[in-house]
């Protein structure tokens, strides 16, 4: 009960962060592909069991932040007969900030939000109800170090908790390991993107 | 949970935080409120408004609380667009989020808070005057979709022993508005529409008799506005034809619903609307002008195509015209006139077959008696078939020096309706049908209230302000049934028990409220606002009735404009507890889905907007009831939980040049 608290205890501090350090002048878009591993265990894992996951988004840099989209794939197999199989699809938004705690090396803290998919497997079975998918709204608290080398490319290293608002509400302790490439925003996506 | 309560409430309390509005009597929402609280339907805006009391049973309508008190005092909402009545209401009933007019096109919306006359209006309730905005030049095009996602899906464990039932999305919600502006003259042609589910367990529990299950609203119209300058006239015409059941496009059928009191029970209906409003003024020279309005409102409404279980249809002409003169002698400005409004309300399924005329005479006036210390005065007499009704506000507002302000004012006279409420007219044809006897309802006009307001402001800067005051109120000759409603066990319904009937009951409430306002930098404004509300004196079954109001009621808002693509607001509500005496034999072993009292409400709502292509394309998310509180506004009514919205806006002003 007291994770809504905690949440919102979060993004507000991180928001509150943002407005204090504004981002660097240098306006950049980045591409991010990585993986996604779930390691805690709770109710939840009682009747699935994640496999690896992929990631990706897609950023900018504001004044503010950085502001962008993602969306996270991972296979959940059923550990209990009564149950199915999905794959979870998370569609976000998120905001980012980086704080420079040494050459190269970035703290990373953040916030997404947006919907958790849950896109369950055929099966023909007239006592399950007929449903193919599932969302729900989700929110995920993110913390990590990023690493940049060969000037334009970053290694990206995060925790996140997972919150799925269901009505048995999902959490999920995520690590995540991306490798980020970054490019100068061109004056016409500027002007889209502002 | 207590401890968050109370760091939030010290939070709030501390915080120098508060409302710009000059008056507590009239209430101003702006085009930038619009925007940054990124308001998704129109009646979002009561979220903003803590002077209000409303309420609603499923979070799509909205009623006055102080309409649904007493039997003689209406639920009376009155919409005006630019000062002229429009008439906008089913079966008597207006639903705010219907009206139909993209937001993009409102400038302000200024709300008269109390009984009272404005510009030669009348309302018991509220009045709510939307002005529109001036129209941009050439040929634009706006277009907004909204739609949202109320938490507690079952997700996964739709097949686990976890399972729970299914919650809908809200919405979506299209708005696509064309329009031309040159010098004299600009149009606006536009389409909406309107999707609201109602499934939450509360309404679906005691509704169980109905074939339509899962109910989804579908709303959709199409309207019109022009204005025309034109050498000493100006000239505006506003039109709308709107439907609810089948929509214009689609093929899901969507009955709209109707909560009736006297019930504790929706009645699923569908319904056409088509109304035209023409508000016109003529400049004979520089001080006198020539004033007159139209309106023709025709209606129809019947029972829901798939429901059977209540058989009532109304088919409603009303016809409006106001004739007015204003003129100004040195400081002093007044306007004269007189209406006539036509009604012909018919009912096919019962003997409901009302025509009257109403005939009015009203009269406002603004002067200075003194530099510093100016007054108006506004007032109507109205008649029908059987009575004649008179209304009367008298305002006068002295100022001190350049910070600080003084206003009294004094509201008195009948509480009249201008159309009968659907709650007279439903039961009236569940009488004729022998389905109820109610034995209750009275439509008696003379009720009658007299309010005093006492309210000071201080402007230190325009950084920080303050307002604070107090409202006096009586109402005599009020009816009141004390309803006993219950909750049936085996069918899962709320039965209506013995009503007890209470005529002439008299009664004062008071109350007290203090608001501030403080911008820190130019990017952040807040706004606090207390207010206690409670019974004085009067009869002991006056004092069970306003125990429907919140005695406390905290607000705080919230607004950080960063920067020009970036914007997020945060209001929050907390409210102590009310009790509805109908409800008082409903328990919380029902299931907990029905109460006898409603337990102190936290509401916190946050709106985060993103332009985009020098915001041509604006990108909103709202969270409403982030802290996911249990919160429910009306004893039988749906609980609120977290609910994500996505408001995707786009304007491409201009585009077009002729």
């Amino acid at each position: 009960m007291t994770n809504k608290y905690l949440i919102c205890l979060f993004i507000l501090l991180n928001t509150f962060s943002a407005s204090l350090f504004s981002q660097s002048t240098d306006k950049e878009v980045h591409i991010s592909l990585g993986t996604v591993y779930n390691f805690n265990e709770n109710e939840f894992h009682e009747f699935w069991n994640p496999s690896m996951g992929v990631e990706f988004e897609f950023s900018f840099d504001h004044q503010f932040g950085e502001l962008g989209a993602g969306l996270t794939l991972m296979r959940f197999d059923k550990t209990a007969n009564a149950t199915l199989s999905f794959y979870g699809i998370n569609y976000y938004f998120l905001f980012a900030k980086n704080f420079t705690i040494a050459r190269n090396v970035s703290l990373i803290l953040g916030f997404d939000f947006g919907l958790y998919e849950f896109r369950f497997d055929e099966y023909d079975d007239s006592e399950i109800p007929d449903v193919d998918v599932e969302r729900e709204f989700a929110v995920k608290l993110v913390a990590g170090f990023g690493y940049r080398f060969a000037g334009s490319w970053s290694l990206e290293f995060k925790t996140a908790f997972n919150h799925v608002y269901t009505k048995k509400e999902i959490d999920l302790f995520n690590l995540h390991l991306d490798v980020t490439k970054s490019f100068p925003m061109s004056d016409w996506l500027a002007e889209i993107l502002e | 949970m207590k401890f968050i309560n109370s760091i939030l409430l010290s939070l709030l309390i501390c915080s120098t935080v508060f409302s710009q509005s000059l008056s507590e009597d009239e209430l101003v929402v702006t085009k930038a409120d619009l925007e940054l609280f990124s308001v998704k339907r129109l009646a979002d805006i009561f979220t903003i408004l803590p002077q209000l009391d409303i309420y609603t049973i499923d979070s799509y309508r909205y009623y006055l609380m102080d309409g649904n008190l007493f039997q003689n005092t209406p639920n009376s909402i009155v919409v005006l667009i630019n000062g002229v009545r429009t008439n906008f209401n089913t079966l008597g009933y207006v639903n705010l989020n219907q009206f139909p007019l993209d937001m993009e096109l409102v400038d302000e919306i200024i709300i008269k808070k109390n009984p009272s006359v404005y510009n030669g209006e009348y309302s018991s309730g509220i009045i709510i005057d939307i002005i529109t905005r001036k129209i941009d030049k050439d040929i634009s095009f706006l277009f907004t979709r909204s739609t949202g996602n109320e938490i507690g899906d079952p997700g996964p464990y739709l097949f686990t022993e976890y399972a729970s039932a299914n919650v809908d999305e809200v919405g979506p919600n299209t708005f696509l508005t064309t329009s031309y502006g040159s010098k004299n003259f600009s149009t606006a042609l536009g389409f909406m529409s309107q999707v609201a589910p109602t499934t939450d367990q509360a309404v679906l529990k005691r509704t169980n008799n109905f074939l339509l299950q899962n109910y989804i609203v579908n709303y959709s119209a199409i309207y019109g506005y022009g204005s025309l300058t034109s050498g000493n006239g100006n000239y505006n015409l506003f039109s709308a034809f709107s439907q609810s059941g089948q929509p214009f496009v689609g093929s899901i059928y969507g009955a709209d619903l109707i909560f009736l009191d006297e019930l504790s029970f929706e009645i699923p209906f569908q319904s056409n609307n088509f109304l035209i409003s023409s508000g016109n003024e003529i400049s004979l020279n520089s001080t006198d002008r020539i004033l007159f309005d139209v309106n023709l409102n025709y209606s129809v409404a019947d029972q829901s195509e798939l429901s059977n279980d209540f058989f009532f249809n109304s088919d409603d002409i009303i016809a409006y015209g106001k004739f007015s003169f204003s003129s100004s002698i040195g400081k002093f400005n007044y306007l004269v006139g007189s209406s006539v409004e036509y009604q012909s309300l018919k009912s096919g399924y019962n003997s409901f077959n009302n025509n009257r005329i109403m005939p009015a005479i009203f009269a406002s006036s603004n002067f200075q008696s003194a530099n510093n210390l100016k007054h108006n005065i506004e007032a109507i007499v109205q008649s029908d078939n059987n009575n004649t009704r008179f209304f009367v506000n008298f305002g006068n507002s002295l100022k001190l020096d350049h910070s600080n302000k003084l206003v009294f004012s004094l509201y008195a006279g009948n509480l009249f309706n201008n159309v009968y409420s659907p709650h007279y007219r439903i039961s009236r044809g569940m009488e004729a049908q022998n389905q109820y006897n109610f034995d209750s309802t009275t439509q008696s006009n003379n009720a009658f209230l007299s309010s005093l307001n006492l309210e000071y402001s201080h402007r230190l800067n325009n950084n920080i302000s303050f307002n604070t005051g107090i409202n006096l109120t009586n109402e005599s000759n009020l009816d009141y049934v004390l309803k006993n409603f219950s909750f049936n066990e085996s069918e899962g319904t709320i039965d209506i028990n013995q009503n007890e009937k209470y005529e002439s009951v008299d009664g004062t409430y008071g109350e007290f409220f203090i608001g501030f306002y403080l911008r820190l930098f130019n990017s952040l404004d807040q706004n606090f606002y207390y207010r206690y509300k409670g019974y004085l004196a009067g009869d002991e079954i006056y004092e069970k009735v306003m125990q429907r109001f919140p005695k406390n009621k905290f607000f705080y808002s919230l607004v950080y404009t960063p920067y020009k693509d970036l914007n997020g607001s945060l209001n929050f509500t907390y409210t102590t507890s009310q009790e509805w005496i109908e409800y008082r034999n409903i328990t919380v072993e029902n299931d907990d889905v029905y109460l006898n009292k409603l337990e102190n409400n936290l509401l916190l709502n946050i709106a985060i907007t993103k332009g985009f292509w020098k915001n041509r394309i604006l990108l909103s998310t709202v969270i409403e009831n982030l802290l996911n509180e249990r919160i429910q506004f009306h004893p039988v009514g749906s609980t609120t939980d977290l609910t994500f919205y996505l408001k995707l806006k786009v304007l491409l002003e201009s585009v077009i040049k002729i």
